[in-house]
């Protein structure tokens, strides 16, 4: 799927940032939204992108896609769970 | 062996409410048996289906979990206690910030960086975090626990933080309020606090009140603010706070401290009693030492006060396990600490079925704590410092006796005084003259005056005087070449 297939609610970039600030910026972003409101997530390789997807899916919402930008940098497409 | 059970109130009503059962056995599980044999219905919260004990019920023998020792057949010895307390007592409880409140809170980019602790944790996380943010909290009392209190909740992001003193910083009282600093001597309390927390945080809005609160200011002085922290010294300040937190439907937040004791609790929210249930009369008048006569470990107050925010910071954000219904007690010397239940009466006169205090102004506060002179007492003369000094100066025949402890006169002796103690006061009476006046010097004035009463009722009939102000007042004018805490 490409980031178009998608209807994303929000935006956030988190490039600027590094752990656990990464974290938490998203999570405050995504708890913003509606249950089932899709957040995209622009955020660096390495550790941001091996950490923020893992800690938000613990958090109970869910990582739908992570799209390669080819530049160091992914977008996230995460989707919020319920409370 | 004889052994006694304790029941904690939450399990009383398998037992027919009785809270201590004496009993025969020689093991946990032969004294559990013979518990469940006079009472059969006991079984039903010990045991599940099984018959196995159940886990929320722990069973302490001493103060030693028996899951420690060797579970039910731990052995028991002549006269030990084995308490049942259920392992959830208190439960969770909702936060006291309304969801239109938190909503209304929005979370800007310099707030998450600053409030990435609690935005991390789960048990806060964002909407704990934001009604933090919302709350007001009010704290009575900015000495040593109260200034941790603040410095707490400040840090944590409270909206609205509410300091309530009258007093002014002193030297003495450095070593443990930490919140001021030596540059604020004599500044106002409140004052200095506010400085503070600015530097520490200057999102949070603050509220001072450089007043003493009485039956005809705490109403307003209390106004919307949600949760009272009392971090007060006085029974007259602690009885007031109590039933206006009641009659206004406050949760509060209670601390205590003696020397190197710590309590802590949860006052008239959910279950909880109040301060009149657990004491429904404060000790009299002189019984119990201030905090300035008795000295508090300077640790104490950041541990207790810190225990005391997280509490605030619980019933903030609705979730943990607040102190409702239970009281922790701690002694940080001998690093012993117990976890009590705390049960409401029903017959309270604040907070029980039929209250007979409506309004604090139906107290008479000063009065209630043994503080009001009796008219019909002779009353108590005073001397001042100054005019000791003039008598002392001319030789005039006269006895001073001083009523301090002894570490209090270590730190600065009262050169040719007779030392008697209080406790000794009647007995030792006839080492004084009745022909010459007698001045009483304690530290603040207020033992002295009971040191005078102690002697009348002793039947001395001799002329005495309290020193007024006490040594405190007399160090500079009798002594001035002397430092006044050497």
């Amino acid at each position: 799927m490409a980031l178009a297939d998608h209807s994303i609610t929000d935006k956030i970039d988190i490039t600027d940032v590094t752990c656990p600030i990464t974290f938490v910026k998203a999570k405050v972003a995504i708890e913003e939204l509606e249950e089932g409101e899709i957040l995209q997530i622009h955020l660096n390789q390495g550790e941001p992108l091996e950490n923020v997807p893992r800690s938000l899916g613990e958090e109970g919402h869910e990582v739908l896609e992570k799209i390669d930008n080819g530049d160091g940098t992914w977008e996230l497409i995460v989707r919020r769970g319920a409370d | 062996m004889n052994i006694t059970v304790i029941i904690a109130a939450s399990l009383r009503t398998f037992t027919n409410r009785t809270p201590e059962v004496r009993l025969q056995a020689d093991t946990v599980g032969d004294a559990l048996q013979a518990l469940t044999d006079e009472y059969p219905e006991a079984a039903r919260g010990l045991y599940d289906e099984n018959g196995d004990l159940r886990t929320f019920v722990s069973v302490y023998v001493g103060d030693r979990d028996i899951r420690s020792l060797k579970g039910v057949k731990t052995a028991l010895k002549e006269g030990d206690e084995i308490y049942l307390i259920p392992a959830i007592a208190g439960g969770a409880c909702e936060s006291v910030i309304s969801t239109d409140r938190m909503k209304a809170v929005t979370i800007e980019e310099k707030e998450i960086r600053r409030y990435s602790n609690h935005l991390q944790l789960k048990e806060l996380s964002i909407k704990g975090q934001k009604r933090i943010m919302a709350g007001r909290v009010f704290i009575a009392g900015i000495g040593a626990l109260g200034g941790v209190v603040a410095q707490h909740l400040a840090a944590a992001g409270v909206g609205t933080i509410g300091l309530a003193d009258a007093e002014s910083v002193s030297l003495e009282s450095l070593q443990t309020q930490t919140i001021h600093s030596t540059r604020d001597v004599d500044r106002p309390r409140v004052s200095s606090a506010k400085d503070r927390i600015k530097k520490l945080n200057p999102l949070v809005n603050t509220v001072i009140h450089q007043e003493k609160l009485t039956a005809d200011n705490v109403e307003e002085v209390l106004g919307d603010y949600d949760i009272v922290v009392d971090a007060t010294d006085s029974f007259v300040s602690r009885y007031l706070i109590n039933d206006a937190c009641i009659l206004q439907r406050k949760p509060e937040v209670f601390g205590a401290m003696f020397q190197m004791e710590g309590f802590v609790t949860i006052l008239g929210y959910g279950d909880s009693p109040c301060l009149r249930c657990l004491y429904p009369s404060p000790p009299p008048a002189g019984i119990v030492p201030t905090c300035s006569a008795s000295g508090v470990m300077n640790a104490l107050p950041g541990i207790l006060g810190a225990m005391m925010a997280a509490e605030v910071i619980k019933l903030l954000s609705g979730s943990g396990e607040p102190l409702i219904g239970r009281m922790l007690a701690f002694d940080t010397w001998n690093l012993r600490y117990h976890l009590v239940h705390t049960v409401r009466d029903s017959g309270c006169p604040v907070c029980g079925a039929n209250p007979s205090i409506r309004t604090v102004q139906d107290m008479d506060y000063e009065d209630f704590c043994g503080l009001r002179e009796d008219p019909d007492e002779e009353p108590i003369e005073g001397i001042d410092p100054e005019e000791l000094a003039r008598r002392l100066g001319n030789n005039e025949a006269i006895t001073i006796v001083d009523v301090r402890e002894p570490h209090e006169r270590a730190i600065h002796k009262f050169p040719g005084t007779l030392i008697i103690p209080i406790g000794q006061l009647a007995r030792r009476q006839k080492e004084l003259d009745p022909g010459i006046d007698t001045v009483f010097v304690c530290k603040e004035g207020k033992r002295s005056i009971l040191a005078i009463r102690t002697l009348r009722e002793a039947g001395y009939t001799g002329p005495m005087f309290t020193l007024k102000g006490g040594f405190d007042a007399a160090a500079q004018i009798i002594f001035p070449n002397e430092g006044a805490w050497l």
